[in-house]
């Protein structure tokens, strides 16, 4: 793996550098941590709800 | 009140005053502005007083005037004419205001910051986005302004040039004309000297068969809440003179007491983050493409980043979104209003516009909320009280709360530090 691929923020970096073939974002803002960051956030706050009603869930079950 | 041409003068020349310092403006219609002045006298002469005769207005550089160029900061829109009023610059003439002209914003309403200063300290950043307007009102340029608001472009900058900044409930006025940025979260946003020229102005351009301020009699509260963990994010020498607004208002009969979060405030923070990362790239996306190198490096940023936001993970933003905004409004219903510092610190540096995470969350509920000059910090820099209404429908009576709480600060001086001169 790339450097870029083990960061915390690889998710959102590889999808913008597929998506736009460069890393332009990165130098100026920070934006890429922060979002990272949020999505993170937000699939700990909300786990996908289907889930949830799967018996075979163990962290739902009982 | 004065005569809207005396008015008219009277800005004109304190534009030629200090703008070559303040860089408030992205244009300046003088006669224009001097016939639709002596239009409202002529008209005011013979028919009924308008509600804004007399009130001179700046319009940020994203808000349709007719006969004036919209470019929002973004070089190809520099001879973007509008052929129509926007919804708020049509309102505005209406109740006999005179436009002066547009305001200076960052690019697309973002965060990279415009060549305008702050008034107070001319190395100091007006915030953004809705720079030019916040610094003109409080060089005394003009009486009123527009700005807009999708996480602090309107809050922040009036703290930072010491001026009352009002977003009403999402929504609540037309974005008609307005450039957008983010769907879900833009709002247009008013500015004055006082929470009385706030109340006009919202009478002028909201529906007020909903929802009308009339006079604006002073209202004390009863209860107001403190939004502590957002608090505890300001440095200190904000939330000293916080602090002691609110002591005043425990004198003069408030009660304060805590408000419980809806949630820590980093979660509140991270939902409206991906919230507008994607609202802006379903805004820009197509435009982007056609200009990349004519945009901003943050704008650019937020539209790159927000493309890669998964559709899956916005949903379960906006899921979150209603669930924290219903437990914030039944937490805080016993509360008049929820107080909190506008911005963590005073104005800084001009290669920033400063930080919106104390406005953001608000305007992701969609909430009004209010920022008044709450004094001077120690390097004589504006620091401003947020109030938040505990109602989606509660701007007549959050604005009268303001009216009361404004009573009990001390003013700001007149003329701000950096212009005195």
């Amino acid at each position: 793996m790339s450097d870029i691929e083990q960061t915390p923020r690889s998710r959102i970096a590889r999808r913008v550098i597929d998506l736009w073939g460069h890393e332009r974002s990165e130098p100026d803002t920070g934006l890429i941590e922060s979002a990272s960051q949020a999505l993170a956030r937000i699939e700990e706050l909300r786990p996908n709800a289907a889930a949830q009603l799967d018996p075979a869930d163990e962290e739902t079950r009982g | 009140m004065d005569s809207a041409a005396g008015a008219t003068r009277r800005a004109l020349a304190e534009i030629r005053r200090s703008e070559p310092r303040v860089l408030a403006w992205t244009r300046i219609e003088s006669d224009l502005a001097m016939s639709q002045a002596t239009a409202i006298d002529r008209d005011g002469a013979s028919g009924p007083p308008l509600p804004l005769a007399g009130l001179t207005v700046g319009i940020k550089d994203i808000v349709d005037v007719a006969g004036m160029p919209t470019r929002a900061g973004f070089a190809p829109f520099d001879d973007r004419l509008a052929t129509e009023d926007s919804a708020v610059a049509a309102g505005l003439r209406a109740a006999g205001a005179t436009i002066i002209g547009k305001t200076t914003t960052t690019q697309f309403a973002v965060a990279d910051p415009t060549v305008t200063r702050n008034p107070w300290n001319l190395e100091r950043t007006p915030a953004g986005s809705s720079s030019g307007s916040a610094a003109a009102v409080a060089a005394r340029h003009i009486d009123l302004a527009i700005g807009s608001q999708t996480a602090g472009s309107t809050l922040r900058p009036a703290a930072f040039c010491g001026v009352v900044g009002f977003k009403p409930s999402f929504g609540w006025i037309s974005r008609t004309g307005m450039i957008p940025l983010a769907d879900t979260l833009d709002t247009v946003g008013l500015m004055a000297r006082s929470v009385a020229d706030i109340a006009l102005m919202f009478d002028a351009l909201a529906d007020t068969s909903l929802e009308s301020v009339g006079s604006c009699e002073p209202l004390p509260p009863a209860r107001i809440g403190i939004w502590s963990d957002a608090a505890q994010l300001a440095e200190p020498e904000v939330r000293a003179l916080v602090d002691s607004a609110l002591t005043r208002a425990i004198e003069a009969g408030a009660i304060v007491d805590e408000a419980r979060p809806p949630a820590p405030y980093r979660d509140l923070l991270a939902v409206h983050h991906i919230t507008m990362l994607a609202d802006v790239a379903a805004s820009h996306e197509k435009l982007f493409q056609r200009h990349p190198d004519a945009y901003g490096s943050r704008v650019r940023a937020f539209v790159e980043t927000g493309m890669t936001i998964p559709g899956h993970t916005y949903v379960r933003a906006q899921m979150l979104r209603r669930e924290f905004r219903e437990k914030a409004l039944a937490d805080w219903s016993s509360f008049d209003v929820v107080a909190l510092p506008t911005a963590e610190t005073p104005a800084p540096g001009l290669e920033t516009t400063g930080s919106p995470s104390l406005q953001a969350v608000v305007t992701l509920f969609g909430l009004p909320s209010i920022s008044l000059p709450a004094g001077l910090s120690p390097d004589g820099l504006p620091v401003g009280l947020q109030l938040v209404s505990t109602t989606m429908l509660g701007n007549a009576h959050l604005l009268r709360i303001a009216r009361w709480m404004e009573g009990l600060l001390e003013p700001l001086p007149s003329t701000p530090a950096g212009i005195a001169d």
